[in-house]
């Protein structure tokens, strides 16, 4: 199972993640859409700053993701990739999935009524944020691969 | 479910015969409360309940012969099915005999604005009013009479006063019900191999300390997920629940509520920032939060629901969030 991973040493906060995600969910996958469409895509992560520190908020899609429990429609479900994604015709706009989501990355998009969250962009193999980060803070990785990762970094840190 | 059954360990089917279980699940959920069983005109035509899809559907059976509605009822429910009159195009009035619609749900405040919004899409919501007979000519409901004196005409009266804990076909089992039935964290009930979980049973509420019975999807899924695993031998608990945690849009204004919303206790510390009609409000005991509303804009309020639902210490976080919340209204 894959995963978006946000090592967040190495944010600059540069929003170039939340701008990439705004375009892929335009209506014509380009900037001019994203920024020129009727009701312009809202962006599905957040680039946070607390003092000095920068981060990417974004969705977990939890093992036990509250938002789907919440759903009262059945409109959120896990697609094949283990990514958590809306059936649009069954969201009617209750936010019960922003009320439960502990990270707070489900949006409400007000003009289609519907509650927006990230889709791990299905139509690309690479998510558009992790392409566009230019430091290479967000990336999918295995999830495997990530805890080897982590025992290396450990290791190492030990033997300093 | 009769007394000698759980040690038979069958249950009883409405056909007569009885069904043999290993395990048995109690999920019969929530029933809505018939306000006063012995008012005049509550068994007439045109008077209903909503719960089920079934309900749902006969009420729009219904509807052709309909100009105008009473709900009974400014809870959540009432409010909803109001909307939904009103945009099939009945005349509806709301009645409820608090000082405020939602009172469970929202403060003053909130209620006041989401009242003020329902006026302007033509609904009638008449407060600290209360209906004391249903009219009926030939049968069919044609009309309410209030406490004050009034009379409100109605062909559709809905009576939405709130749900209870179906738990009266209990009554004999010897299985132990306060309000609702009894549970311990991993959802089994005091009778051996029965287990139970949704709008049914009684637990207790987070954010007031009290016993609750809640009539929450959220609640129903973990808590039928707890029981499950628990039935099947795994170890699972029962996780921290509220018995006030609302999420809806009412006339085009989101609303998400959760945890204690009124308070008259010193002990208590309240925030509150409006902008227009929107409004969000924190109600913290010491640095722990307790309570909020957010109206209007709605971003982020699991971060703050999560806070309430786990009873977490924030220390001297406690500003942070405090600003977080206050200076972001969009
Ligand atoms: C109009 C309406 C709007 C709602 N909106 C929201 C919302 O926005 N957000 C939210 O969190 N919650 C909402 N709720 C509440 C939510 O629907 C309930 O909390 C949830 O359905 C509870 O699930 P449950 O399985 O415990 O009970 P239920 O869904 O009530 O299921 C119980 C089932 O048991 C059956 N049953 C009852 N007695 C027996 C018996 N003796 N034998 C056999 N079967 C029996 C019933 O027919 C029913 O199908 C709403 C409820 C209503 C009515």
């Amino acid at each position: 199972m894959q995963f978006l991973y946000a090592q967040t040493d190495r944010c600059l906060g540069c929003r170039s993640c939340e701008i990439a995600c705004r375009i892929e969910h335009s209506e014509e996958k380009n900037l001019f859409s994203a920024v020129s469409q009727i009701h312009p895509p809202k962006k599905r992560l957040f680039v946070e700053q607390q003092g000095d520190r920068k981060e990417p908020v974004l969705c977990h899609h939890c093992d036990d993701s509250p938002c789907m429990a919440a759903c009262i429609t059945g409109s959120l479900y896990r697609d094949e990739r283990g990514v958590i994604r809306r059936r649009d015709e069954r969201c009617i706009g209750c936010w019960s999935c922003i009320m439960a989501c502990p990270f707070g990355v489900v949006a409400r998009d007000a003009n289609l009524h519907l509650a927006v969250k990230c889709d791990r962009c299905p139509d690309r193999e690479i998510p558009a944020c992790v392409a566009s980060c230019p430091t290479k803070a967000l990336r999918l990785v295995d999830a495997d691969m990530l805890s080897e990762e982590r025992r290396q970094e450990y290791m190492l840190r030990e033997e300093k | 479910m009769r007394s000698d059954q759980p040690e038979k360990k069958v249950i009883g089917l409405q056909s007569g015969k009885e069904l043999a279980y290993d395990k048995l699940l109690l999920a019969a959920g929530g029933i809505p409360i018939m306000l006063l069983q012995n008012m005049v005109g509550l068994d007439s035509k045109g008077v209903f309940t909503l719960r089920s899809l079934d309900d749902a559907i006969k009420i729009r059976e219904y509807l052709p012969t309909c100009r105008t509605a009473v709900i009974i009822g400014g809870g959540l429910v009432g409010i909803k099915t109001a909307e939904a009159l009103m945009r099939v195009g009945l005349a509806v009035t709301v009645i409820e005999q608090q000082p405020q619609i939602l009172p469970l749900r929202a403060d003053l405040t909130v209620a006041a604005t989401i009242a003020a919004r329902l006026k302007k899409q033509n609904i009638t919501v008449l407060t600290k009013e209360a209906v004391t007979e249903i009219i009926t000519q030939k049968g069919r409901a044609n009309g309410v009479c209030l406490a004050s004196g009034g009379i409100v005409p109605a062909d559709l009266v809905i009576m939405a006063v709130g749900v209870r804990a179906n738990i009266d076909f209990l009554s004999e089992s010897g299985i132990k019900v306060d309000h609702g039935v009894v549970v311990n964290n991993r959802m089994r009930t005091s009778v051996p191999d029965i287990y139970a979980a949704g709008d049914l049973i009684r637990f207790i509420d987070q954010a007031t300390g009290e016993k609750a019975v809640s009539g929450l999807w959220s609640n129903a899924v973990h808590t039928g997920s707890v029981a499950g695993c628990s039935m099947s031998g795994g170890r699972s608990e029962m996780p921290p629940m509220l018995s006030v945690m609302n999420s809806t849009e009412i006339a085009g204004l989101p609303i998400i509520s959760a945890g204690l919303l009124h308070t008259q206790s010193d002990q208590y510390a309240v925030y509150t920032e409006a902008q227009g009609e929107k409004y969000r409000k924190l109600i913290f005991d010491q640095d722990r939060l307790v309570g909020m509303i957010f109206l209007g804009d709605v971003s982020r309020a699991g971060v703050y629901t999560n806070l309430i639902r786990n009873r977490i210490p924030l220390g001297d976080r406690r500003d942070t969030v405090i600003r977080e919340v206050m200076t972001k209204i969009r």
